[in-house]
């Protein structure tokens, strides 16, 4: 179980994650959404003991009762070969063109579960397997640029499963990917998190992708959680300003004909997101809000239960 | 009609496998046909490999087909001199997915967005980059800044200043907004539709995204290697796909 208590990340005067309260228990299927500078990437980060040397960290993070507030980079790297894995958005970068896939598999199991020569070539045919890669006893002797693009995802995955983590944490992992290819791998995900028992942190700006592999979603703004609940409640029905903002936003795939020869406008959030530095004190998302308050920009809206689910909004106060 | 696209081939040699064998070759575009009417805008949508980009850059003439042929404006664009070619190309611009990659960042913006007028030698300048600016929602003082002092949804802003400054009949463009997160996505797409109703532009709108093609386009062409799977009002497309790529697609999109 992972445990965030009022977690921060922060460069100076600019805050990237901002006091990040939230629990990951085995088996949870978690979605992160949000913009560019929202802080969905470096909650991950934080989660793998990563966030940039120059960061200063505060609040608490615990790892199965561990306090790994504060842990060294020893700890975190026994953290990270047995509880957590990530995988990332470019699965080309991310493997050793030199060495053969197979090799990259066998390597952590050998290392960090002691496994012989022999045994780690076994289960790294296993895990082939098990992430449906097609023709798995071949592509085990190849090279990464001799893969296709979902391919190479299927082995980081399978890398990331090598140990077994209690946690994976997939950081736009279908962005580059082609649509077919986009659904297998986010299925993969989430059928490997419930055969597993394993929990899955799925963070993208991909609404579509989210909504097939979770089933609880946060929602992120300008470092800050700023809704979180079921999938299919947040997504159907937004509290928070911004979720609406950003849900209306997304084009639709259905037709949309023209109406006295003008095409229909899609609704937008007015404004741009401002530099980390220049956030409000208050909510992050005043100054694009449209149903802003007086005190909005000053005092920041605390964490509401609206029945299994919440939202930080002071609009939502008194009554709604 | 504005641009016409008639049974256009394009291959390309890859290089050889073995020795003695012929290179492979590899057809990108398959015998693709468009029809484009002044004020309307088609979609491409496509994934790697699908040959949307070639297309665009054959009617954009960067490269030749090796078969049929590209009319524009009723200008066969393959049979112009060099000469008549530069002369027209004012009216048939692009605009690219990644704007940081097409800005020289040691020009200003108002450089930049002038150097298809000083290439047309435009007087006025100063005026028409003014007035690009305004059209795309940027300030007049915006102009004497530097690429990097701008988000990217703004940069995006000045690539679409910078493409609309001639005056153009037709915008190419290949997944311009791709990059983008979402509500600046949206911004932008209003943008263009704006410019559309304002200039009259014809679009050709090339996108792997069916959900942001579909929020823009009147005609729909659904590319897979090269070939053209269906094509049609992009309404009909959208409610009734006839090939199960385009299912796929729209499953992907959230449909």
């Amino acid at each position: 179980m992972f445990e965030l208590d009022q977690l921060s990340v922060s460069f100076g005067t600019a805050t990237a994650l901002r006091e990040a309260t939230l629990t990951i228990r085995p088996g949870d299927r978690l979605g992160v959404v949000g913009e560019s500078g929202s802080g969905k990437t470096m909650l991950g980060l934080s989660l793998m003991g990563m966030a940039p040397d120059a960061a200063q960290v505060t609040g608490r993070l615990t790892v199965d009762g561990q306090e790994m507030t504060g842990a060294g980079e020893a700890d975190w790297q026994r953290l990270r070969a047995r509880k957590v894995a990530m995988i990332f958005q470019e699965p080309m970068s991310a493997l050793n063109p030199l060495r053969r896939v197979g090799d990259t598999v066998a390597d952590p199991l050998r290392i960090h579960m002691g496994l012989s020569a022999a045994e780690a070539d076994a289960r790294a045919l296993d895990l082939f397997r098990e992430v449906g890669m097609p023709d798995p006893e071949a592509r085990l002797r190849q090279f990464p640029h001799e893969m296709s693009g979902g391919q190479r995802q299927r082995v980081l995955i399978a890398l990331a499963l090598a140990c077994d983590p209690a946690l994976l944490i997939a950081d736009e992992p279908t962005t580059a990917l082609d649509a077919n290819i986009r659904l297998r791998i986010t299925d993969l995900l989430a059928r490997l998190a419930d055969q597993r028992g394993m929990a899955l942190l799925f963070i993208s700006h991909d609404l579509a992708a989210v909504a097939r592999a979770t089933t609880e979603i946060a929602v992120m703004y300008g470092g800050d959680i700023v809704e979180r609940g079921a999938t299919p409640a947040v997504l159907k029905d937004p509290a928070h300003p911004y979720t609406r903002g950003l849900l209306g936003a997304r084009p639709d795939p259905a037709p949309q004909p023209r109406r006295n020869g003008k095409r229909p406008r899609l609704p937008t959030i007015p404004g741009t997101v401002p530099a980390l530095g220049d956030l409000a004190p208050g909510c992050r998302f005043s100054g694009r809000c449209p149903v802003e308050l007086a005190h909005c920009a000053t005092v920041r809206p605390e964490m509401r239960d609206l029945g299994g689910r919440f939202a930080a909004c002071h609009a939502l106060e008194g009554g709604a | 009609m504005i641009l016409e696209v008639r049974n256009v081939t394009r291959r390309y040699r890859l290089p050889r496998q073995a020795l003695l064998s012929a290179p492979p070759v590899l057809v990108a575009v398959d015998n693709a046909s468009l029809t484009l009417e002044r004020g309307e805008t088609l979609g491409i949508v496509g994934e790697s490999g699908s040959g949307k980009s070639t297309l665009a850059r054959m009617v954009m003439a960067f490269e030749r087909p090796d078969e049929g042929n590209i009319r524009f404006d009723g200008h066969d664009l393959n049979a112009l001199s060099t000469g008549d070619l530069r002369r027209l190309r004012p009216k048939f611009q692009m605009i690219f997915q990644d704007p940081y990659g097409s800005l020289d960042p040691r020009r200003t913006v108002g450089w930049s967005i002038a150097e298809p007028l000083r290439v047309m030698a435009s007087t006025d300048i100063t005026r028409r980059v003014d007035e690009a600016l305004a059209q795309v929602g940027l300030r007049q003082q915006d102009a004497a800044k530097y690429p990097h002092e701008f988000s990217g949804g703004q940069r995006q802003r000045i690539a679409i200043a910078r493409a609309i400054v001639t005056r153009p009949a037709l915008l190419v463009a290949d997944e311009a907004v791709s990059a983008l997160d979402v509500s600046v996505q949206a911004q932008i797409l209003n943008l263009l539709m704006d410019l559309q109703d304002e200039l009259g532009l014809a679009m050709l709108f090339i996108s792997h995204d069916l959900a942001v093609v579909a929020s823009i386009c009147d005609q729909l062409m659904v590319m897979q290697h090269g070939r053209t799977l269906e094509s049609g009002p992009a309404q009909q497309v959208l409610a009734a796909p006839s090939h199960p790529y385009t299912k796929s697609l729209l499953t992907a999109a959230g449909a």
